[in-house]
């Protein structure tokens, strides 16, 4: 009893949450072009609405539209329940041309509802080809029939899509492989497909981006994947199956009993409530192809292998050459087809004109270098004096007119002198006109050149070199230290600390100095510390020490002149001199 | 210690013998390689020239005739590689650079570009250039020192030095052992196929003539990652590449 309580609340809550849902009307057609006859189908999707209202028929001119289908559809995503009407039209082209179906409108309970208006374009004649973001070539299409079966919706399918069905052998024919998968299963897909066979090549598969498609009224997410196939030898060619791997979450059965729960409440279970994993393969069904020989009727000589659709453009550069200078004719071959196969132009009028092997370099426009533009160079060199180049002409199949068709290219105004650049300049001689030079056509020549290092490491890098530079950095580095150095001993720091020593050497030997050779040195120690003017030195210093200084002085100057010269300090006099000099000299080397 | 005066003495004669033997057959290879090419033995002149080559110290001269008879030998693409080297050794050796242009004329592949380094390199001898550069640069540090006090002299020294310095930054980046030491040279006389990724079953990008010069970015096993002519980049199969400046 519990149990269907907590059902009912969680079906109430479900539908409220639904009911929340924000009513909208779109319209999609399953192709964007198809051609005159080919119907399509325009489904106009009403979501969050059990009934709605829409037009019988649509009015465009070149266009018959009609209804002819109805369905509802309910859907459970991650306990989310969506409702969805789903209309679907038939749309018949009557005409070519561009059609714009305009905004449709739904009446859905009260209000009145818009679809955004769908483009289609109508071409006379077989469909148009592979109506992909990245669209390949305009040639017809030719689509397997691998389609969901009607009215029965499909989770998944692969379909390949030739662009055309006969195809001359070397003909490039691009292809697309699509995986269709219903947008309402998820899942992971494999990063590509397997393919290949006998009798044919391909080009690498390029990934198409993802895009939706509506497919017998159901929406898929389509993994496309280009490529060109080329046809290797005439007859029935099959396309074998391609399969792409794929892990997808499919609709599952409920636990046992579930359903039945629902049932008693007279619902039937959402589709979607539960999933499982599974792992598939996802096939393409194997298309069939007719090879047919390149035609020989009309076969130009200068045919090269060419397929497709070209069209060829020159210049030549520069326009004066002096003599044995090269002139190069530039060859640009644009269209759509085999570039990978085909050959050079050829080289007409070529008199006079000595020529090489053309260089050549392909710049694709698409991901499966079936468009884009080959270049060509040419060197020459006149042989003879010339105003003219050689002409140009390139021959290739048209595979739509299956006749083969001819571009050429007159010659281009030039002036270019004949014969080699100097005498001295012409190392190998005359070469021959040959594209590989004769040898022994050369004028023979002996050249023993004299010069050039004899190493392939630079002299920079050589042992002896960077142990030279070594030795005169160490020189260098010693004179710098020496002048440094000296220049330190010369600094006034210096000096002041040199004098400092003497001056304690002075006092250490007027210290040992006990007789009348006393003043004489105490003079020398003062002369030191006060250069020509003893005095000087009595300032800033104690009064008492002033005095003795002074009377230093005067007792230095009676010894020179007076008997009292050889006179013995006292011990006294000894004392007091000695203290103030030593704290003079002590201040001094401060 | 009077036996061992004797024995030195022995032992630097052999040593001058064996060296004058060697040097006399190394002399013998070219001079016979040399008589061989202009006897038109080209073949035989190559095998000669090249067996110096791997036993004597590298010759632009060498090179050159060694590339003269490969063109000889109707072997564009040796002969272009041998002038290469021929002018990498002495990039003023002009008469290598005609035949370059001749050679890759044969090959059918466009002139090389001729930029300032290269005509700078065709004029100036680079070896020159650098000592010069280097005892300028000394002389200015030196004179620094010197004079340290002098204002004016000090102003010389340091032109001295950017002088100096400028003529071996110079001559280091003009060096073509320098820019040619990460190059590449298609030999294959299949020419080359460009890869868009290091396998066998990739996309080709392209096909490189023989003769193309490619400058090698990395290398993986026996695939060389590098760049084309053109500025483009792929990759290619080292085994129809051969490196410009020889590798020892």
């Amino acid at each position: 009893m519990k149990m269907r309580v907590v059902i009912l609340w969680v079906g109430l809550l479900l539908a409220a949450l639904a009911g929340l849902q924000a009513q909208e009307a779109t319209a999609g057609l399953s192709s964007p072009s198809t051609s005159v006859g080919q119907p399509v189908e325009l489904v106009v999707t009403v979501r969050d609405s059990r009934n709605a209202e829409v037009p019988q028929t649509i009015d465009v001119a070149g266009l018959r539209i009609e209804l002819f289908g109805r369905a509802t559809r309910f859907e459970m995503n991650n306990f989310k329940v969506t409702s969805s009407l789903t209309y679907t039209y038939s749309v018949v082209p009557l005409n070519a041309g561009e059609f714009t179906i305009p905004p449709i409108e739904v009446k859905v309970d009260k209000k009145t509802l818009k679809t955004a208006p769908a483009r289609l374009s109508v071409m006379a004649g077989a469909p148009p080809a592979l109506p992909a973001p990245q669209p390949l070539p305009n040639a017809p299409s030719t689509r397997s029939d691998v389609q969901p079966p009607a009215g029965q919706v499909t989770p998944y399918f692969g379909d390949l899509l030739l662009s055309k069905k006969k195809a001359y052998v070397g003909e490039v024919v691009p292809a697309e492989l699509r995986y269709y998968f219903n947008s309402r299963i998820s899942g992971e897909v494999g990063d590509r497909p397997n393919f290949g066979g006998e009798g044919f090549t391909a080009q690498k598969l390029s990934h198409v981006p993802k895009r939706e498609q509506i497919v017998n009224g159901e929406n898929y997410v389509v993994f496309g994947f280009q490529t060109g196939i080329t046809p290797v030898k005439s007859g029935a060619l099959e396309i074998p199956t391609s399969s792409l791997e794929a892990r997808l979450q499919v609709p599952g059965s409920p636990p046992p009993g579930f359903a039945d729960i629902f049932q008693q409440f007279g619902g039937a279970l959402p589709p979607g409530m539960f999933t499982s994993s599974r792992d598939v393969s996802i096939d393409t069904k194997p298309v069939t192809m007719e090879v047919v020989p390149l035609p020989k009727e009309g076969k130009p000589e200068n045919f090269s292998g060419a397929i497709g659709k070209f069209k060829m453009e020159a210049s030549a550069n520069p326009k004066k050459a002096a003599p044995g200078d090269p002139i190069t004719i530039k060859v640009l071959v644009t269209g759509q087809g085999n570039f990978d196969a085909m050959g050079a132009p050829e080289l007409t009028d070529d008199e006079g004109w000595r020529s090489y092997p053309p260089t050549d370099k392909f710049e694709p426009a698409d991901a499966i270098h079936f468009t884009g533009t080959k270049t060509f160079e040419f060197v020459l060199i006149a042989k003879q004096d010339r105003i003219k180049t050689p002409g140009l002409k390139f021959s290739y199949l048209d595979p739509a007119t299956g006749k083969y068709e001819t571009l050429t290219q007159a010659p281009f105004d030039v002036e270019a002198k004949a014969g080699e650049a100097k005498p001295e300049a012409s190392p190998v001689g005359n070469v021959t006109p040959s594209p590989t030079p004769k040898p022994e056509s050369k004028a023979s020549r002996s050249v023993v050149h004299v010069g050039g290092d004899s190493s392939w490491t630079p002299l920079f890098k050589q042992p002896f070199f960077l142990l030279l530079n070594l030795a005169v950095a160490t020189v260098w580095g010693l004179a710098l230290v020496y002048v440094l150095v000296k220049k330190l001993l010369r600094s006034a720091w210096m000096c002041r600390r040199s004098e400092a020593g003497r001056l304690k050497r002075l006092i250490a030997d007027l210290e040992a100095c006990e007789d009348g050779r006393f003043y004489d040195q105490a003079a020398d120690c003062l002369a030191s510390l006060g250069g020509a003017d003893p005095e000087s030195l009595g300032e800033g210093i104690p009064n008492a020490d002033a005095e003795v200084l002074r009377s230093l002085s005067e007792r230095i100057a009676e010894s020179k002149y007076s008997p009292i010269a050889l006179a013995k300090p006292t011990a006294d006099e000894r004392g007091r001199v000695m203290q103030v000099l030593t704290s003079l000299v002590s201040q001094y080397a401060k | 210690m009077r036996n061992k005066i004797p024995s030195t003495l022995r032992s630097g004669i052999v040593a001058l013998i064996l060296l004058s033997g060697a040097f006399s057959g190394w002399g013998d290879d070219l001079s016979d390689a040399r008589s061989r090419a202009a006897n038109g033995e080209h073949a035989e002149a190559i095998r000669l020239f090249e067996k110096h080559l791997q036993t004597e110290r590298p010759s632009a001269s060498v090179y050159f005739e060694l590339g003269e008879s490969a063109m000889k030998s109707a072997n564009p693409a040796s002969a272009a590689l041998n002038f290469r080297r021929a002018l990498i050794l002495d990039p003023r050796f002009e008469t290598a650079r005609k035949a370059l242009s001749e050679a890759n004329l044969a090959l059918g592949i466009p002139p090389d570009p001729s930029d300032w380094k290269v005509n700078l390199v065709s004029k100036v001898p680079l070896n020159a250039l650098l000592i010069t550069g280097v005892v300028v640069s000394w002389i200015g540090l030196f004179l620094t020192l010197a004079g340290s006090r002098v204002r004016a002299r000090l102003i010389f020294a340091a032109s001295l030095i950017f002088s100096g310095v400028s003529m071996v930054a110079l001559a280091w980046f003009c060096d073509p052992r320098i820019e040619f030491s990460h190059q590449s040279y298609v030999l294959s006389s299949s020419g080359c196929v460009v890869f868009n990724a290091p396998v066998d079953n990739s996309e080709k990008l392209t096909k490189l003539a023989p003769g193309s010069v490619v400058t090698v970015i990395s290398e993986r096993g026996r695939w060389i990652y590098g760049q084309l002519p053109g500025g483009a980049r792929g990759w290619f199969l080292s085994e129809g590449l051969e490196s410009l400046i020889p590798r020892t």
